[in-house]
């Protein structure tokens, strides 16, 4: 969330806590990747995150054999300005040779021992030239044969992998979130009280 | 009561006592420091405010009571990770990343936890913030029969299975982050004091990692909330390690 502060920092929380807790009830986020995802995406449209369209599609790699990092940088060439895929290239090489962990990048990654498994998404938060907020989420899910090591740069075979990718750009309607705000607060505030209250420790 | 009776009573060597984590509330806190909570160790950076050292503490306490309640902690570390997982996420900690536990290869044919944790936390954050990890479980091992110690050994593992954490709290520009690594293992030997313990390849650790961030705006609606909850529990679960 870099360069985003004060209430829009609070609207990115506040509608990252509510899509997370809706999708949880619905999904499981590590078993159910792709439909946990929808139920996010979904939630998010409903509280005046604008998106033109957000769903998984299935993608074949040109090549024999393909490596996640490279896929993905060819993937968000149309989501990404030139800019971003700079740093974003910046990021992967960086991990690479650091394994290191980039503020700008947030990977969800899953490992599976028995079959291999997973799914990641990069969710990065900005602001447009106009002040206008905007969440790039990029969602990947790919079921392989191979026991994947290091899901960025696994050399996958293209005819024993089928990975789903979805990459969206979301754009805050801030005039309609406004009306939003206080029920959204309230919600996830009220509800937290009651969720605590009812605990069992 | 005789009075020799009463003081032979107050010279009996009944074990460290538990220093309470609020002693340090009102000292001015501004280098990296760190807490033991129930089963977990907490390493916080420079910078982090009382008052967000406070809300990782008790948040932390919280999730690991409530998912006592649900699910066997040592038995089924999976079930109880996920209790443990949802509580944090109710009381307005947003998930920024996560990777489910899997198997971890240890790199020797011996070796103890600072090893697994290092491991844990290295490729996750950046080079800067290991020290603070390094120093907290340094601190723990270096502090015997401490009272930290008296709080972590009995949560952490039982025999020769055990569940616990450590994370790493930091603050940015009024934003709190947690990095939290999950360790559970099934080892063949009786386990006595867990950071001194060696281990070898029979043993299984499995290890998974969370990022989360915390929503202030929501989480200063909870906060009496969660303090009422854990009321007295608080003091006797918590307890400062002394940092180098």
């Amino acid at each position: 969330m870099d360069g985003v502060t004060g209430q829009q920092k609070n609207d990115v929380l506040n509608s990252c806590l509510l899509a997370q807790l809706a999708a949880n009830v619905k999904f499981n986020r590590e078993r159910q990747p792709v439909e946990w995802s929808s139920q996010y995406g979904t939630v998010l449209m409903n509280i005046a995150w604008v998106v033109p369209a957000f769903h998984f599609r299935t993608v074949r790699a040109s090549g024999q054999r393909f490596t996640m990092d490279q896929l993905i940088l060819k993937l968000v060439q149309s989501l990404l300005t030139p800019d971003q895929i700079s740093k974003l290239t910046e990021v992967i090489e960086a991990m690479k040779g650091l394994e290191g962990h980039d503020r700008r990048l947030v990977i969800f990654e899953r490992n599976s021992h028995g079959r291999s498994d997973g799914n990641f998404q990069f969710n990065s938060v900005g602001t447009s030239r106009d002040n206008t907020l905007q969440m790039k989420f990029s969602a990947y899910a790919f079921d392989t044969n191979t026991t994947v090591t290091n899901v960025l740069w696994f050399s996958f075979s293209s005819n024993s992998t089928k990975l789903q990718v979805s990459t969206s750009t979301f754009v805050l309607n801030e005039s309609v979130f406004a009306r939003l705000r206080d029920p959204l607060l309230n919600k996830l505030g009220n509800r937290g009280i009651d969720y605590i209250g009812g605990l069992e420790i | 009561m005789p009075a020799t009776t009463a003081s032979k009573i107050w010279d009996l060597d009944v074990g460290p006592e538990v220093v309470r984590f609020v002693a340090l509330q009102d000292a001015e806190l501004t280098g990296p420091s760190a807490a033991v909570v129930a089963g977990s160790i907490v390493a916080f950076e420079p910078g982090i405010s009382e008052q967000h050292r406070q809300d990782v503490l008790r948040s932390l306490l919280l999730a690991q009571l409530a998912a006592n309640a649900k699910a066997d902690r040592q038995k089924d570390p999976a079930g109880w990770f996920t209790a443990y997982r949802g509580v944090l996420e109710q009381v307005a900690w947003v998930v920024e990343a996560s990777a489910a536990a899997a198997r971890y290869q240890p790199p020797f044919a011996k070796f103890t936890l600072d090893t697994v944790v290092n491991d844990a936390f290295r490729p996750k954050i950046l080079a800067e913030q290991l020290p603070f990890v390094t120093a907290a479980i340094a601190a723990f091992r270096s502090d015997q029969n401490s009272g930290a110690e008296l709080v972590f050994e009995c949560p952490s593992h039982s025999g020769g299975i055990g569940n616990f954490q450590v994370a790493l709290a930091g603050e940015e520009d009024g934003a709190v982050t947690l990095r939290l690594a999950q360790i559970s293992f099934n080892a063949p030997q009786h386990v006595v004091r867990l950071l001194r313990e060696e281990f070898t390849k029979t043993s299984q650790f499995r290890v998974g990692f969370l990022v989360l961030s915390m929503n202030e705006e929501v989480f200063a609606r909870l906060r009496p909330a969660i303090a009422a909850k854990l009321q007295d529990r608080f003091d006797g679960m918590v307890a400062p390690l002394q940092l180098p």
